[in-house]
């Protein structure tokens, strides 16, 4: 039982970094590679301040806000130019995140990570076990998919997709688009560091490993897979690739060949997807 | 009573002179059409006037405002707006949406109003949407609200570009060759709508190649040849001048 839960979970959190992701790659086109080192500032921040005796939601809150800050910074290139060579400055982003992470010893333990981030605790009700933290994530879920329904249906959510359209022709139509950009990214960091926050409290250990390259593009693999753009995109492609990862977890091979397989299986699913569904199971064609 | 002065405006790309000192003015409510051969200049001016390029000497002014150096969404903001000659249409929006973007109204298009203030913004958007709807009406695209706009007919796309110029609410309306490309029936729609946009007191600049149109659309005309704005006068005037009309259909002229 408590396995089932922890999957869903862990499916959550990446749902909602997916959710993330889609705001730049799917609504806007920028397509970046870096939204786990996002997720990992929000959840270095979150342990930090927990550790230091900040209580959970105060910690979350700051991990948004840095998320936030932090994500329409490394956007930046991307805000100025459209164009492909952003997914360049993206990797570039994710590498000196991991870095930092790894050489900041002083302040993220460095390559051991931290370990003992306290539970989550709100108004005196604690979340020690997947039972408890079910709600908490599974509510977080909803906000931040009720938060993209919401921009999606709104005059907002049809700009976005304009200027990902036909960004000079926004323009032209008196837009403010760098205004518009930079939104976007915010809310897009800000869904980053809910699903950091969550997932340094739910596994109490993080380390630079969580949040490095092969988690980028496995939230990508997992956006193309669900399918860009939409929302259900963004829920059912992290519950598939995670329901895989844990069916091979429990299938009798060697569990030295587990992590490798696992790497296999995503790799020909995303370029199966690309060369004959490029929209994904439940999205637009990017 | 002048809307828009061009002040000795001149525009390098690299060897090639595109705009080379050219004045004028245009006075409201007027219609005026930019002709000239391919390479001319026409489509320079379009960019010096709506931002696109700065030029490297001479100023831009509208009603009485020095714009030379503003932003392209403030000149939007003060009354100026454009079409392109390659449309430039949202493809995968609908028609109705296309319009919606383009409405005047700020209202609805921050994140976080349209995330904290979700009733608020429900509102906004069925204004916003009416709104939309009757600017598509008025270009006789009321039944294609729904419709993608890249499914449209090239006639029909060419009157959604006309729905948007119209919806950021702009009194000067620039519009990039309305009629190339249009078959016999919706050329005539197009200057019909040109028509009714005068009959609504915008000030139009128009890129257009064809003189019979011109003739019918035209209260006053620019011409300019590599660069420099040769004549300005009433399209007979232009027309009947001999030497204009050798640049422009290039009879006798050897190179």
């Amino acid at each position: 039982m408590n396995y089932f839960l922890s999957f869903v979970i862990l499916a959550e959190i990446f749902s909602i970094l997916a959710v993330s992701t889609n705001l730049l790659m799917g609504i806007i086109g920028i397509f970046s590679v870096a939204q786990a080192a996002i997720m990992g500032v929000g959840a270095y921040t979150t342990a930090i301040l927990m550790m230091a005796g900040t209580p959970f939601p105060l910690a979350m809150l700051a991990a948004v806000a840095v998320c936030a800050a932090i994500n329409v910074l490394s956007s930046l290139p991307a805000l100025r130019l459209a164009g492909d060579y952003f997914i360049i400055t993206s990797f570039g982003t994710q590498l000196v995140a991991t870095a930092v992470f790894i050489n900041w010893q002083d302040l993220t333990g460095g390559a051991s990570g931290l370990s003992g981030i306290p539970v989550v605790e709100i108004a005196g009700a604690g979340f020690p076990t997947a039972r408890e933290f079910i709600v908490l994530s599974s509510l977080c879920l909803i906000l931040v998919a009720a938060g993209f329904w919401l921009l999606m249906r709104s005059p907002y959510g049809r700009l976005l997709h304009a200027i990902r359209e036909n960004e000079v022709a926004v323009v032209a139509a008196g837009r403010r688009v760098l205004r518009a950009k930079v939104g976007v990214s915010a809310v897009s960091g800000a869904c980053a560091g809910i699903a950091g926050a969550l997932y340094a409290t739910y596994i109490s250990f993080i380390d630079p490993m969580s949040f490095d390259i092969h988690v980028s593009v496995l939230v990508v693999t997992m956006l193309v897979v669900g399918g860009a753009r939409t929302l259900a995109g963004s829920i059912i492609g992290p519950f598939l690739l995670m329901a895989i990862a844990q069916l091979l977890a429990v299938v009798d091979i060697p569990s030295t060949i587990v992590g490798p397989a696992r790497q296999l299986i995503y790799g020909v699913i995303l370029i199966a997807f690309m060369l004959w569904r490029p929209q994904g199971i439940a999205g637009k064609r990017l | 009573m002048t809307n828009l002065t061009v002040s000795n405006v001149t525009k390098r790309f690299g060897g090639i002179v595109a705009l080379n000192d050219c004045s004028f003015s245009i006075d409201p409510r007027r219609t005026t059409c930019v002709v000239g051969p391919n390479g001319a200049g026409k489509t320079s001016i379009f960019n010096v006037i709506t931002g696109f390029i700065t030029p490297e000497t001479g100023t831009v002014a509208f009603q009485g405002r020095d714009i030379t150096r503003a932003n392209r969404h403030e000149r939007v903001r003060q009354g100026i707006a454009r079409t392109f000659q390659n449309l430039k249409l949202f493809e995968d929006l609908s028609a109705l949406d296309n319009v919606l973007v383009c409405l005047k109204d700020e209202a609805g298009n921050d994140p976080l109003t349209a995330m904290f203030r979700p009733f608020h913004t429900a509102a906004v958007l069925r204004r916003k949407k009416a709104e939309a709807a009757a600017l598509l009406v008025q270009v006789g695209l009321g039944h294609k609200t729904d419709a993608l706009a890249g499914s449209l007919s090239y006639g029909q796309k060419k009157l959604l570009c006309i729905a948007r110029v119209l919806a950021t609410g702009a009194e000067l309306v620039l519009l990039d060759e309305p009629t190339s490309g249009l078959a016999a029936g919706a050329l005539d729609t197009m200057v019909e709508m040109i028509h009714a946009l005068k009959r609504q007191g915008k000030t139009l600049l128009i890129v257009e190649h064809n003189t019979q149109i011109v003739q019918r659309i035209a209260d006053e005309v620019l011409f300019f040849h590599r660069g420099h704005l040769m004549a300005q006068g009433t399209p007979d005037a232009i027309i009947a001048d001999e030497e204009l009309g050798r640049i422009y259909f290039g009879k006798g002229e050897v190179h």
